[in-house]
């Protein structure tokens, strides 16, 4: 009795189909259905992407019990990791925030996709309620005795090893054909990254961080200018917000006391000094 | 035709709900704690290669630094911005944590043991699958998603940068980790960890010319180039240094995570580190051996019973996670496209490559009853007359100057002070004054000519080509 | 239980995916509803394959995956090079053929 088995086994994979997966089932069911139905109602793509995500998650585990542990786990991993990843990234790529548009193009549209849906529904379930099923057989003896993977395996590289290739051959074909259809072609030559450095040097702004406000000044508060070396109020080092508010305290103000305890100083502190100050 | 066993070999027939249970709770205290020792190594570790001490205030040698900063964390304020998508928000930390976690649980962490103080015996391994690698792979595929939507419903831009960063990037890493993980799974004839480790016990014997030759039997000896790749793309797989783009500090802020703050930020750090340990033990398991003794402590019987086991899989672990701060502190950033470039034009052609190589050497071995020998030394004559063809070529395209060494250019000489400002010498240049501010318009000497001492000592080269 | 409970779950999704195809305009959205009703596809396949006790199933169901693959790289390039020109992902847009 491997592990797998019973992993199957405590999911009641076995026939008689135990409690354990009809309890699995009335937790399955509803969440797919639920994630589903986020299909239909979500505004943004990406919450659609999220729940179909989830519903891939929910048939992963489904497959599980249907004593298909590589299906289940290949689920996961191709259409979680690759497909709606795939799906995500270019909802992120064509307008992240573009939410759909609740215009109805065509008058009564959605009452009769709607109408037609649950007509579905009603059609399919009434055929698989009609149907006789033989008795459920079960792959717990294959997946014990040669083991699930091989016996895909066997069936793949044997019966279907045609129809393999083929799907070989689309997957290569349908990797160009993404490439052909979202390849641009180049007109200009490629930017380096020296001539990216160098046309920034070009555009002549300050390329350095803005200095701190209040730097040199009297008070080091963000609505107090820096002062330059030479001692001008620096423009830059306050925050334009403050400037529009006109919230920006002016260097002179600041300046003023600092004349006077500059002038209370004024044996050791030199001259330029005492002019940078209080300018 | 020899088949190899498929399903786990480990046996959890006698498991209880309860050593289920316990086992589940063992693994996460094992991660947590060792995600809290791995900040404290990974800071201290870190301090010494740049020559400072890291934290050492708190608790012995600064152990207890990464409980207080955690804690810390836990206690700050919840920030929610208000451009947030909020159920994504909080849904993705979740999605990240979760996820870490899942992988560890079909990870052996050694062989059947007696439980202490009770008659249970049971495997060191919460449970095991015929397809535990693609679950591992899987588990890992759904924690991106915790990565992208954090960055996405962030509702900002650096956070959106850094989750379309992760999501490509570990696309492209996963083909190529999965692809190292083929060779693996074609030798074992499994994707079971217990049954991986069980085909690493014994590599078996050859005849080479005549010796008996005990086979090494850890798949990162027989199976290095896959070996190698793994190592490259688990480091992309899970942000670290030197492919940590998604969160580039310099470039992002924080990346992904820049909008989060507490809890939230929290489990995204957890997640983080427990991912090193999951693709280090994962590492461990597929490559050297997984909970088996190396080779020297192997020679006493008793290395591979019992609760020892343990202890070599958490020391092989301990080294790969060392590896990591180790990169860390050496390595700069990749730059994202030369990142890229990496994965799709190195690492996915050679890892395809070396399966394909596995494949028909697992193929004639398996099918056509080939020795081994045979095989080995039939691929190192196909490699020989491969390298000797493909020199050949290079020979034969390569353009004349290749064949022979072009002369070094005559460097050009300039004048520093034509701007009116000196300027320093590019490469192939060399100055025709150095000093003097007044302009003069009259000289740049052709080359060769009346230079100077001055600038016959900056050019020594050139005196000797001259003389 | 008996698994007959699957094929009414796949008949559901089958039919929320076929209405999400008809009442979507984002193209994406209808490409997932596409996906989804494989999917609800592919568990009845899973489930068929486990009432007979035949493997064949699964076979045919990861078939179905591969397939899917292919077409979603497609049909997203598809959609990307419409919105590069359009600048926009509804189908309402991209009505130049219909003339």
């Amino acid at each position: 009795m491997t592990s797998a088995m019973q992993l199957s086994g405590m999911l009641a994979a076995t026939d008689p189909p135990g409690t354990a997966e009809t309890a699995l089932f009335w937790v399955l069911a509803p969440v797919t259905v639920v994630a589903a139905c986020g299909l239909l109602f979500a505004r943004k793509a990406v919450h659609a992407a999220l729940s179909m995500a989830l519903v891939m998650i929910g048939l992963g585990v489904a497959y599980l019990v249907h004593d298909a542990p590589f299906l289940g786990a290949v689920q996961v991993f191709v259409y979680t990791g690759a497909v709606m990843m795939l799906f995500l990234f270019v909802v992120m790529l064509i307008g992240v925030s573009a939410a759909d548009s609740l215009v109805e193009t065509i008058k009564g549209q959605r009452l009769v996709a709607v109408v037609l849906g649950l007509g579905l529904v009603l059609l399919l379930t009434g055929a698989i309620s009609q149907a006789t099923l033989d008795e459920t057989v079960g792959l717990v003896a294959v997946n014990e005795d040669p083991g699930n993977v091989t016996m895909i395996a066997f069936r793949i590289f044997d019966d279907y090893v045609w129809a393999f290739e083929l799907t070989g051959a689309l997957l290569i074909t349908a990797a160009l054909g993404a490439m052909v259809l979202t390849h641009r072609e180049r007109l200009t030559p490629r930017t380096t990254q020296r001539q990216l450095a160098a046309d920034r040097i070009a555009e002549g702004a300050v390329k350095a961080p803005l200095p701190a406000p209040g730097v040199f000044a009297r008070h080091n508060a963000v609505d107090t200018p820096a002062l330059l070396p030479d001692g001008t109020p620096s423009e830059a080092s306050v925050n334009r917000v403050l400037r529009a508010r006109g919230q920006v305290r002016s260097a002179e103000e600041t300046a003023a006391p600092t004349a006077v305890i500059q002038s209370e100083f004024a044996e050791p502190l030199g001259d330029g000094t005492e002019e940078g100050g209080s300018r | 035709m020899t088949m190899l066993a498929e399903n786990p070999v480990a046996d959890f027939s006698d498991d209880t709900i309860w050593v289920v249970l316990g086992k589940a709770l063992f693994i996460f205290v094992f991660l947590v704690v060792g995600t809290i020792l791995m900040i404290w190594a990974e800071r201290r570790v870190v301090a010494r290669m740049q020559s400072r001490p890291g934290p050492n205030r708190f608790g012995p040698f600064g152990l207890l630094q990464p409980l207080a900063d955690g804690v810390k964390l836990i206690l700050k304020e919840d920030i929610t911005p208000r451009a947030v998508d909020r159920v994504v928000f909080v849904v993705a930390p979740i999605i990240s944590g979760t996820a870490a976690f899942l992988a560890f649980s079909v990870i052996p962490f050694g062989p059947e043991a007696r439980i202490p103080f009770t008659d249970i015996r049971t495997p060191l391994q919460l449970t095991d699958l015929p397809i535990a690698l693609l679950f591992i792979l899987a588990a890992a595929a759904v924690g991106v998603y915790g990565i992208v939507l954090g960055g996405w419903s962030s509702g900002s831009t650096y956070p959106l940068l850094g989750g379309l960063r992760s999501s490509a990037q570990v696309i492209s890493y996963e083909i190529a980790m999965a692809l190292a993980l083929v060779s693996v799974f074609l030798y074992s004839g499994s994707m079971s960890t217990s049954a991986i480790v069980d085909a690493q016990a014994s590599g078996g014997t050859a005849q080479l010319f005549g010796m008996t030759l005990d086979l090494p039997s850890w798949h990162a000896i027989t199976l290095l180039p896959s070996f190698v790749i793994y190592c490259i793309a688990m480091v992309g797989e899970t942000n670290r240094a030197p492919f940590d783009l998604p969160e580039a500090e310099g470039e992002l802020v924080g990346g992904y995570h820049t909008e989060y703050s507490s809890t939230k930020f929290l489990l995204f750090f957890l997640a983080e580190y427990v991912n090193m340990f999951t693709v280090s033990a994962i590492a461990t398991t597929l490559f050297l051996g997984g909970w088996r003794a190396p080779f020297p402590l192997s020679l006493w019987d008793g290395a591979n019973h019992g609760w020892w086991p343990m202890l070599w899989f958490v020391l092989k672990v301990a080294i790969f996670m060392f590896c990591f701060i180790w990169l860390r502190g050496t390595l700069p950033r990749l730059r994202y496209d030369q990142f890229m470039a990496l994965g799709w034009k190195w690492l996915i052609p050679a890892a395809l490559g070396w399966t394909l190589v596995v494949a028909g050497l697992r193929a004639t071995q398996q099918f056509e009853s080939v020795s081994t020998q045979k095989v080995l030394i039939g691929v190192a004559a196909v490699i020989a007359a491969l390298l000797v063809v493909v020199l050949f070529i290079d020979w034969l395209v390569s353009p004349e100057e290749r064949r022979q060494p072009r002369q070094a250019a005559e460097p050009q000489a300039v004048d520093p002070f034509a701007g009116g400002y000196p300027v320093p010498p590019m490469p192939g240049q060399r100055l025709a004054r150095t000093s003097g501010p007044v302009l003069v318009a009259q000289q740049v000497p052709a080359a060769g000519q009346d230079t100077t001492d001055e600038e016959q000592d900056s050019q020594p080269g050139e005196e000797a080509r001259r003389g | 239980m008996r698994p007959e409970y699957w094929l009414y779950l796949s008949a559901v999704l089958f039919a929320i995916g076929a209405t999400t195809v008809l009442v979507r305009r984002n193209a994406i959205i209808v490409f997932m509803g596409i996906e989804l009703m494989l999917n609800a596809a592919n568990l009845s396949l899973v489930t068929f394959s486990r009432i007979h006790g035949d493997i064949d199933g699964q076979v045919i169901a990861l078939f179905v995956m591969l397939v899917a693959a292919a077409e979603v790289v497609v049909g997203l390039a598809i959609i990307v090079s419409i919105f590069r020109t359009r600048r926009s992902a509804s189908v309402d847009d991209a009505n130049l053929l219909k003339y």
